[in-house]
């Protein structure tokens, strides 16, 4: 799966969705390492959105803030 | 009876004229004063007159006597008249004190007086005593302000000059108003201004004037130019003084007198001393009237100049007032729009700066957000990790279970196997491959379970 196909949101429920399996040991034994390699997968997306998102963020707001048109007395 | 005849002397008419005669001059022997009033008066060198008494009550003789002034004593009554302090004339109707001879004219049997002389104290004494009753008359029938009352004409140009036209009076006014070039208008009534006629005369005069209208006339102007004293007394007479009294113009008298007053005066609007004094009051009169006429003129003139000249003022105080209005007007509107610029720039600027405050702290708050929103998001994947971890087989193995498969499939019940099957055990760190030689169902064996 690719990471640009799937959305922040569909990763979590996919993450909930196998966590929610394994904890109801529906998860046939056969299928587990599939889950558990998914469910790292699944947490290391996430994980990397959040950063790129936080860094993003970040930046949009220091730029933000330094942009001249906006008054700096009141912050 | 018979003693009627007995007288013994038989007179000739001559004989009886001069026994009267003698039996006069034996009665009056000289002279005596006689007092009467003089009628039918006739002077022909020779003055020849009536001496009349009336009855004190009417108008009626009842006693009469013919007078004569003889040529020679003349001279010296005239004189002795004119030297007396009054002065009159020997005339109809006033009375006398005369000295006289009593005597008889033989050849006529008349009986008559000689004057010598006369004292004329009596005489004035008389006249002043008429002239007192006339007055008073005149007084109670108030006559003598009657013409007073009447409003003197403003411009008196038309006037009823009564008076004699070949006298030295007429001329004195009339030259005297030609002097003066204003266009006077000059309607002679040629009147007797002395002597017996005098009277009718100057009442047709004052009649005539009295028919013009006031259109046609202004003053009417009883002139008398010099003359003797005496001749005055034609105007105390009570017919003419009533007729001026009751004149509907008002009448100017100039008698030519110095010192007394007649009636006639004293009943006129207004009396002046001679006819070019006359003249001179009615110049006057016009000359005040023209001086009114400029006077207004000049008054009007200033008056409108006046009035153009405060219009004016007030115009250009009314542009000052709207000017100033205006300058007041707008200063206000522009103090009005510049405190509205100030209100406006305040209330903006109050409402950007609440507005960047709320957005400081929006921002603030975004950044807040965004901060927990990131944490919660890295600790719900850590708690989900910590969960994979914690479910991951190989943990479990760890601590010492372990899975048994069967043809690589778990092996979850014993009744799936027989004895002498080969299953192989997968272990942490390897895997073992067992025989089966026994199998046994135990109840608490499920807990075995992972």
């Amino acid at each position: 799966m690719s990471k640009k196909t799937i959305k922040y949101s569909e990763a979590v429920s996919e993450l909930n969705t196998i966590l929610d399996g394994l904890e109801a040991e529906q998860v046939d034994v056969d299928e587990v390492s599939v889950k558990v390699k998914r469910a790292i997968e699944l947490i290391k997306f996430c994980r990397e959105k959040i950063e790129h998102t936080e860094l993003e963020v970040r930046k949009i707001v220091k730029e933000f803030e330094k942009d001249p048109s906006k008054d700096q007395e009141h912050t | 009876m018979n003693n009627l005849f007995n007288t013994d002397k038989i007179y000739s008419v001559s004989e009886l004229n001069n026994t009267v005669k003698q039996l006069i001059r034996q009665e009056f022997p000289s002279h005596v004063w006689v007092c009467g009033e003089i009628q039918d008066l006739r002077d022909r060198g020779i003055i020849n007159l009536n001496l009349v008494q009336k009855h004190a009550a009417f108008d009626e003789i009842v006693a009469q006597v013919k007078a004569v002034i003889f040529e020679n004593v003349k001279p010296q009554i005239i004189r002795r008249i004119k030297e007396t302090e009054g002065s009159f004339e020997l005339k109809k109707d006033i009375e006398v004190k005369l000295l006289c001879k009593v005597d008889l004219y033989v050849k006529t049997g008349q009986f008559s007086l000689t004057v010598v002389d006369i004292d004329p104290v009596y005489t004035i004494g008389k006249i002043a005593q008429g002239r007192q009753k006339i007055i008073e008359e005149l007084r109670t029938k108030g006559l003598l302000e009657r013409n007073k009352q009447l409003r003197m004409p403003s411009l008196p140009l038309r006037i009823g000059l009564i008076t004699s036209s070949d006298s030295a009076a007429y001329h004195d006014f009339i030259d005297e108003l030609k002097k003066s070039s204003y266009g006077f208008k000059v309607f002679l009534y040629d009147s007797y201004m002395q002597g017996a006629q005098s009277e009718q005369s100057v009442l047709a005069g004052l009649s005539i004037f009295n028919s013009l209208t006031e259109e046609e006339l202004d003053i009417i102007l009883i002139a008398r130019g010099g003359g003797s004293t005496a001749d005055l007394s034609w105007f105390d007479n009570k017919k003419i003084a009533e007729a001026v009294a009751l004149s509907r113009f008002p009448v100017l008298s100039a008698l030519g007198h110095q010192i007394n007053t007649t009636i006639t005066d004293m009943v006129a609007h207004t009396s002046v001393k001679t006819p070019t004094k006359g003249a001179q009051v009615l110049v006057e009169a016009v000359q005040i009237f023209l001086q009114q006429v400029t006077d207004l003129e000049k008054e009007i003139c200033f008056q409108a100049e006046n009035f153009v000249e405060r219009k004016k003022k007030a115009l250009e105080n009314a542009v000052l007032k709207i000017d100033s209005g205006l300058l007041r007007y707008f200063r206000l509107h522009r103090d009005q729009l510049r405190d509205g610029q100030l209100q406006v720039n305040n209330f903006a600027q109050r409402f950007l700066t609440a507005q960047k405050q709320q957005l400081c702290a929006n921002f603030d708050m975004l950044k807040l957000r965004a901060d927990t929103l990131f944490k919660n998001c890295r600790d719900e994947i850590q708690f989900r990790q910590d969960k994979v971890r914690l479910l991951d087989p190989r943990h479990i193995l760890k601590r010492g279970y372990s899975v048994t498969l069967q043809n690589g499939k778990a092996l979850k019940s014993v009744d799936n196997v027989t004895e002498n099957d080969i299953i192989k055990t997968l272990l942490f760190d390897g895997m073992l491959e067992s025989r089966v030689t026994e199998k046994a169902r135990e109840h608490e064996q499920e807990n075995d379970k992972i």
